[in-house]
């Protein structure tokens, strides 16, 4: 089924909304909720919150890009349930994510602007459109969907050295385009 | 802001880049599929220009050659036929423009002239045949405006062997693929120790250009560079043992890139360090064939936008 039939599924207040969402979508956003919890009852948990939530604002809602709406939806979620348990114990993956994307963060200074959550977001989004398809597509899977590089590899058919090569000019790129816009983070 | 924050602020990334991440294998399929295609429509284009090149070039070469020619031979039949008249209006010339104001000796002087710089022409047409046109034209005019001073022959010859020198010695910095990129992503190997590989793009413009050269070397002088980045690879050592990586990843490495920065100084390349120690530089084609690579490491040598 279409994504719009699906959303057309949702304003008409049809149950059957939830299943095609679950029957397109279900595996990918576990899979996403799996990369950040690591815990298979709490990404269900996060998948059914993410299918709660579209309910809730579909309508009024009508997202262009239906997919990228139930995955920033689980993601969300996913964080949120990292947060809550993880307060103390951190997961290996945030950690090993969070450590490498820090090489993008610019050393501050004085002249430079401090932006809010969505305006980085935008100004990333900016950033890698500006990039060839394939390496931002790599950038993408890895800090957004937080895939891991052995999946990537296997899911472009290209060598591991060679996504961490990818990886880690996009990130001095990234570095030094935030820089030159005087972005601090 | 740390890193897990950034993380987070990806939340709000494009749509549109989260549906092109959705299915990457399928539309990397589809490229390569669409990239063998492309690869060929782009071959075969570039055949056609350089065909066309080719025999445009050729065609202009000849067409010089016989316009020279007949101007060559206008010239000596219209020096035969009225000696005096060319004299005069040379002795006119130098009257203007030379002060020491001797009459008759300028005149045999000229004479002998003639011949030389009638001389200096056929040397000319047969060997710059493959000079720019612009800069021949230039070249020409030089030559022309000073015909008629006193050390003419000489002026010129001098002009001559300068502007040619120029032209021989110019060259063309390229820093990037002549043609649109084809949508994918070419896996490379690492270098073996010793040895030099040259990345996709940066070895399809060389060989292009060298073609180009090879071509119509008898029309253009210009030599062509290229602007590359140099990634070296070699022996790290780590907790778990010795690794053979690119030495721009590791810590250790950065002494070694500086001591072969260093080292290619020292052999005269035209090599560069940035702060953050990536190693680039500008060769020629010649340059890259002989590249004295040191046994114990391992050379990629790249356009920047190739990665």
């Amino acid at each position: 089924m279409e994504d719009n039939e699906i959303i057309e599924l949702f304003w008409n207040r049809s149950q059957r909304a939830i299943v095609e969402t679950d029957g397109k979508y279900g595996g990918r956003l576990q899979s996403l909720s799996m990369n950040i919890l690591h815990d298979r009852e709490d990404a269900e948990e996060c998948v059914n919150d993410t299918y709660h939530a579209t309910w809730n604002t579909l309508p009024p809602k009508r997202p262009s890009y239906f997919f990228a709406y139930l995955a920033k939806l689980t993601r969300n979620f996913s964080f949120g349930k990292y947060d809550y348990y993880h307060a103390q114990k951190r997961s290996v993956t945030v950690v090993e994510l969070s450590e490498e994307i820090e090489n993008c963060i610019p050393a501050p200074n004085d002249f430079e602007q401090k932006m809010d959550s969505e305006e980085i977001g935008r100004i990333i989004s900016e950033f890698l459109l500006k990039q060839p398809a394939e390496m931002r597509m790599i950038f993408v899977r890895r800090y957004w969907y937080m895939d891991s590089i052995q999946d990537i590899s296997q899911i472009f058919r290209v060598s591991e050295s060679k996504v961490k090569s990818v990886l880690f000019r996009m990130r001095n790129k990234l570095r030094k385009y935030l820089e030159e816009g005087g972005i601090q983070l | 802001m740390r890193g897990k924050d950034l993380l987070k602020c990806m939340e709000y990334m494009d749509d549109i880049l989260i549906e092109e991440a959705l299915n990457p294998t399928e539309i990397w399929h589809g490229k390569n599929m669409y990239t063998k295609s492309t690869v060929m429509k782009w071959s075969m284009a570039a055949a056609c220009v350089l065909v066309v090149s080719v025999s445009a070039t050729v065609f202009w070469a000849q067409q010089r050659q016989i316009y020279n020619q007949d101007t060559r031979n206008t010239e000596i039949a219209v020096q035969m036929d009225s000696p005096s008249n060319d004299t005069s209006d040379i002795r006119d010339s130098d009257d203007n423009k030379d002060d020491t104001g001797l009459p008759a000796a300028p005149a045999a002087e000229h004479t002998s002239k003639g011949v030389l710089t009638e001389s200096i022409t056929t040397d000319t047409d047969m060997d710059t045949t493959g000079m720019d046109m612009g800069a021949w034209d230039a070249v020409e005019d030089t030559a022309s405006a000073k015909q008629s001073a006193t050390h003419a022959g000489q002026d010129k010859e001098e002009n001559r062997a300068a502007a040619e020198e120029a032209l021989k010695t110019a060259y063309t910095v390229l820093n990037d693929y002549y043609g649109e990129k084809e949508d994918a992503v070419y896996d490379y190997p690492m270098p073996e120790k010793g040895t030099l590989l040259c990345y996709h793009y940066l070895q399809e413009t060389i060989n292009y250009y060298s073609t180009q050269e090879n071509a119509a070397d008898t029309v253009d002088h210009t030599i062509y560079a290229y602007q590359v980045v140099i990634d070296l690879y070699g022996d790290v050592e780590t907790a778990k043992g010795v690794h053979y990586q690119e030495l721009y990843h590791a810590d250790e490495g950065y002494a070694v890139i500086e001591q072969e920065y260093r080292r290619l100084i020292d052999l005269g390349y035209a090599v560069r360090l940035s702060e953050d120690f990536q190693l680039t530089g500008t060769f020629t084609k010649t340059e890259i064939d002989t590249f004295p690579a040191a046994p114990e490491y391992g050379y990629v040598f790249r356009f920047e936008s190739e990665v």
